[in-house]
């Protein structure tokens, strides 16, 4: 039997601001519980919600990255339910004027392209974190709950896709580029792990000829790529079995279980909640002007597809290594600010994508924290071409840089790097070398070639690598003939 | 309008979480009847192209700046709750009814 | 010569006294203190008192205000000749706006225990013009009811006629004024809790423009309409007290940006040429002859004065009680959510789930009126009503604003009576929702306006007050400052409860 997969996808974003949404409290991460906090964002009565401006702005400046109309006119609407995690008993939000409307990704897919709808973009404020205790951390097996206000009130973007999503890889690409996309902005950290990236599925599929089904399922808690990928296919297969035995599907909320790797059902749902929506009295309504649109797109960088596109064109490097350079923004960055000082993209990329990547896996550190700046690279490369230190040497240099972030010249000058260029030291240890070797200069001489770089080898250990390796082939070659 | 039922008086106390005893489901009912048929007249009045005023000011565009300010202590936060658990907000078990 | 009882007094002749250093604060919270021993018990306009914070204050003010300083010749002269004018005046605070350390229930047990963590704005205005705080007055539990019979801890009495209700949601306010146990009070209107107990009470009460006072620290019955406002014995006074709490505040999105503005200024002008328009809607049926009746007589002053009165229509306040009583309930029931048991409030015990702690929290922690508007509320928003209640509610809100709009074209001020008939009986209407609420069919349209409006005693039936209430464009509180003025200056009216003996 052949099925119709609609997905789409709802992505929560905590937003990079330094304070709260609605109140001054601090969005810090990782803090002691309950130590963040103000009666504004624990809710306490008589308490009134002020908007935050750059909050606001950088919606705007999201809507406008993924192609959305942005109300000219708009307002917060209170959310009306009743869960420990939310103070007031509603949260603030957006309901029929939402900042962002009918926008659009494009994905690509085997250099194909393929337009996901974004229905809409508008922001509101995160929840409490509820905590478990017992052996697991886990709802159900959990003995007690806590909650801890730090997160309460913490900026939240809602990015709502359209049902445009067919298939798993098309969720991840989709999921994958609008990461990709809001790190570009600057606008979130995007940190999956301390849940500031936070996606959730709604899934639907029928049978192919059948009418437009109604059941679906919204998917929570698929909170890396892999659990996206797990929790869709699950899903998947779990309806489609369940059309071919004939059964029934429900409208149900089923939550993603990372130990089973299986999606369980939380409720299932008669009818869609009635969330009493209404315009927040406490909060007056907004519009935005034209000039205020166009202040905001002069913050909006070059986005990743049109960046790759140009840095293919520009710089003479394969489109696989672009493609690598590109994938974060404060990568391309780099790359770009080493380029405009220093003339061989190629071998600017080389470095990024042998060395530097190599090294920000292995220590787990991302690229705009790392003491390496393009000034190091560059300084480094420029003494590689001038033969002040040999390429070997320059590996330990990139290295100890960083770990310590010491400019190239420093660390020659520490360590006694400066490559061997003397011609008559140079000449002192050939000669030196051709001595101790008389069998393998014999063998030279009658014309087994390939031992040559055997006595290069040598020079270049007694020198510890620090001989110029140009120079002592045409030395030694001289001195061979 | 049509008048508010005994399912309805449950429903809507189910929304507002709201134990409402069955011994005073009746009484709810007559009074919240009384008070909507009178509250009903509204839709004798012609408002065909009349806005909604959902604001009583004409202000816009009222924000604040992303600035940081000084946070309350742990110990003033958690003053007032009935019950704490290890610097928590203590709730009972979450489960769905 | 027998020294008069301070409590007798209005606070500008405190101030003026205290400013001529013939009086010292301490002595006028002192007989404060004392009058409240004396009437507190039968009339229970408090809730919680704060007499020893107060007593201490008073001291630490008395010290500013006493102090010397030597100048040539040997002599002493004050160092501050002029002080602030509400320095060192007691004020009694309605229990729904938040005082930092000091219970504030909001007259509900849901928040019997409940000690807020930060105060108000006003709070901080008041503590910043140096004026002392006697207490937090008793009230309709979230200010949901006419009669401060809803209260959960116990009923106000008229200081009138005992057997009578002050009025409410502010009749602790209204009455603590009307019987001597504070001068100046505050208190809040939704749809008349200022006003209507003032006009029971025989007193006098400002419920200003929307956006006027900041609503930071006002614990919320409905936000589109709540505001805070004075309630005193007399206009001067509320000048004064006004000019203290209105003004910008960032922490409230809805405040507005205004100049400050001295209100006693109006105090000085005439009302010759004033055009008052005489709502006829407020002027009918439901409003009781001998109130009517009361509201001629003021007209015949206003003439006497100079103004000019004509009869105007404002169709659409035929909508306004049923338009309210959607629209606040529905903001209410959202506003009330946050009483859950989790971070402050009562709790229910022996709970086992958050449902349960919910349901049984919410139904101990609330009384009847207030479960009665959660439920309407929570009904008008929900699906498939909203637009034929809530959103309806909200066109006719905008007619009735453009109605407002109108008249104010032609008219200075508008006047009706503040309440249709005067103080009723405790009990009498306590199980009758809807007749409860029509007490409050003259006040309700000026909340769902926005506009301001004021109280002023207008005469008596029954040794009870009748109250007159003059309503005015946005941010024309001057305008009813100087109306009300000119009106009680001529009308002279005898606030009897001072006097009385208990
Ligand atoms: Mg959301
Ligand atoms: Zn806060």
């Amino acid at each position: 039997m052949e099925f119709e997969i609609k997905i789409g996808l709802e992505t929560h974003v905590e937003l990079l601001t330094d304070s709260k949404m609605f109140c001054g409290c601090s969005t810090k991460f990782g803090t002691a519980p309950n130590t963040q906090t103000c009666p504004i964002c624990l809710g306490h009565p008589g308490t009134l919600p002020v908007i935050n401006k750059k909050a606001f702005d950088y919606t705007i400046k999201v809507a406008l990255a993924l192609n959305c109309k942005i109300a000219n006119f708009t307002q917060f609407h209170r959310k009306n339910y009743f869960y420990p995690d939310l103070p007031k008993g509603y949260q603030i939000s957006q309901y029929d004027l939402p900042i962002g409307l009918n926008g659009y990704l494009d994905i690509k897919l085997n250099s194909k392209v393929k337009r996901i709808g974004i229905s809409r973009v508008h922001m509101e404020e995160d929840t409490a974190k509820l905590l478990h205790f017992g052996e697991t951390g886990r709802i159900s097996e959990a003995t007690g709950s806590g909650l801890d206000f730090n997160r309460c009130g913490i900026p939240l973007l809602e990015i709502v896709s359209a049902p445009d999503i067919k298939n798993v890889t098309q969720a991840k690409a989709y999921v994958m580029l609008l990461k990709k996309i809001l790190e570009y902005l600057e606008v979130s950290d995007c940190n999956m792990e301390e849940g500031k990236f936070r996606i959730d599925a709604n899934i639907s599929v029928k049978k192919l000829g059948d009418e437009y089904s109604k059941t679906r399922t919204e998917l929570k808690n698929l909170n890396s790529f892999r659990f996206l990928e797990k929790g869709l296919s699950y899903e998947i297969k779990r309806q489609s079995e369940i059309l071919n035995k004939s059964e029934k599907l429900y409208l149900e909320t089923r939550h993603f279980d990372s130990k089973t790797m299986t999606t369980k059902s939380m409720r299932i749902k008669e009818e869609a909640q009635d969330y009493r929506y209404f315009p927040e009295p406490d909060l007056v309504p907004i519009e935005i002007s034209r000039e205020w649109v166009d202040e905001i797109k002069k913050t909006v960088p070059e986005l990743p597809s049109i960046r790759t596109d140009r840095i293919k064109k520009q710089y003479d490097i394969s489109d696989n290594d672009v493609e690598i350079i590109t994938s974060t923004k404060s990568m391309a960055d780099f790359f770009e600010s080493c380029a405009k000082i220093y003339p061989y993209p190629k071998i600017i990329s080389n470095w990024i994508i042998r060395d530097l990547l190599y090294l920000l896996n292995q220590e787990q550190i991302q690229i705009e924290n790392c003491k390496i700046s393009s000034e190091h690279l560059v300084d480094m490369l420029k003494m590689i071409d001038t033969g002040s230190i040999s390429g070997k040497i320059a590996k330990s240099i990139f290295k100890e840089m960083f770990k310590t972030g010491k400019m190239p010249g420093d660390i020659v000058q520490e360590k006694g790097l400066e490559q061997i260029s003397d011609i008559d030291k140079l000449t002192d240890i050939i000669e030196q070398v051709l001595k101790e070797n008389p069998e393998i200069v014999t063998q030279y001489l009658s014309g087994k070639m390939q031992v040559f770089t055997f006595l290069v080898g040598q020079v270049m250990k007694k020198t510890k690598g620090k001989a110029n390796p140009k120079l002592v082939n045409e030395l030694l070659k001289k001195k061979l003939k | 309008m049509e008048e508010i039922s005994k399912k309805d008086v449950k429903h809507v106390a189910k929304l507002a979480e709201l134990d409402i005893r069955e011994d005073e489901i009746d009484r709810f009912v007559d009074q919240l009847n009384i008070v909507l048929k009178h509250a009903g007249k509204i839709n004798e009045i012609d408002t065909t192209n009349v806005e909604p005023t959902s604001h009583a000011t004409n202000i816009i565009n009222i924000f604040r700046d992303d600035i940081v300010k000084k946070c309350i202590s742990k110990k003033d936060a958690l003053l007032n709750s009935p019950k704490t658990i290890e610097d928590l907000f203590e709730v009972p078990l979450i489960i769905e009814e | 010569m027998v020294k008069e009882r301070l409590y007798k007094l209005s606070a500008k002749e405190l101030s003026d006294l205290m400013s001529k250093r013939e009086i010292s604060s301490y002595e006028t919270v002192k007989d404060i203190a004392e009058r409240m021993e004396e009437v507190e018990t039968i009339v229970k306009s408090y809730i919680t008192t704060n007499i020893y914070k107060a007593i201490a204050a008073a001291r630490k003010i008395d010290k500013f205000i006493y102090k010397k300083k030597r100048i040539r010749g040997g002599k002493f002269i004050y160092r501050t000749k002029n002080i602030e004018p509400l320095t060192g005046i007691p004020i009694a605070v309605k229990d729904n706006i938040t005082t930092k350390g000091i219970h504030t229930t909001c007259g509900s047990n849901i928040l019997g225990n409940y000690k807020p963590i930060y105060d108000a704005t006003v709070i901080n205005k008041i503590k910043e013009s140096n004026m002392i705080l006697t207490g937090k007055t008793n009230m309709d539990e979230f200010a949901m009811g006419s009669s401060t019979e809803n209260s959960s801890f116990w009923t106000t009495h008229n200081p009138w006629n005992l057997n009578n209700v002050p009025g409410g949601s502010s009749g602790g306010s209204a009455a603590a004024v009307a019987v001597g146990e504070t001068p100046l009070a505050l208190g809040t209107d939704t749809g008349g809790s200022i006003r209507q107990p003032a006009a029971l009470c025989g007193v006098v009460g400002l419920k200003p423009t929307y956006g006027l006072v900041s609503r930071f620290g006002l614990i919320a019955f409905a936000s589109s309409l709540d505001q805070i406002g004075p309630i005193t014995r007399n206009v001067q006074d509320c000048a004064l007290l006004l000019n203290i709490i209105a003004g910008h505040d960032s922490l409230d999105s809805t405040s507005v940006f205004k100049d400050k503005e001295d209100y006693t200024k109006y105090l000085k002008e005439d009302i010759s040429g004033l055009k008052i328009g005489i709502i006829k809607e407020l002027m009918g049926e439901g409003i009781s002859n001998y109130v009517k009746g009361a509201v001629y007589k003021a007209i015949n002053i206003f003439s006497s004065l100079g103004a000019f009165c004509e009869e105007i229509s404002l169709p659409s306040l035929k909508f306004a009680l049923s338009a309210y009583y959607i629209i606040a309930p529905a903001e209410a029931s959202s506003n009330l959510a946050r009483y859950d048991g989790i971070r402050y409030g009562l709790r229910a015990k022996k709970v086992k789930s958050f449902r349960s702690m919910y349901r049984k929290t919410r139904s101990q922690g609330f009384g009847d009126e207030v479960k009665r508007r959660i439920m309407l509320g929570t009904y008008a928003l929900s699906r498939g009503y909203y637009e034929a209640y809530y959103l309806q509610a909200q066109k006719v809100r905008t007619l009735i604003i453009n109605d407002f709009k109108k008249v104010f074209k032609k008219f200075d001020v508008l006047i009706s009576p503040t309440t249709p008939s005067v103080a009723f009986k405790i009990g009498e209407k306590f199980e009758d929702p809807l007749t409860m609420y029509l007490s409050d069919i003259c006040t309700i349209p000026v909340n769902l306006a926005g506009i301001p409006a004021i109280s002023i005693p207008c005469g008596l039936k029954n040794n009870l007050p009748i109250g007159l209430q003059i309503i005015a464009p946005h941010f024309e509180e001057g305008l009813l400052i100087k109306t009300a003025y000119n009106f009680e200056k001529k009308f002279n009216f005898k606030l009897k409860p001072l006097y009385r003996k208990f």
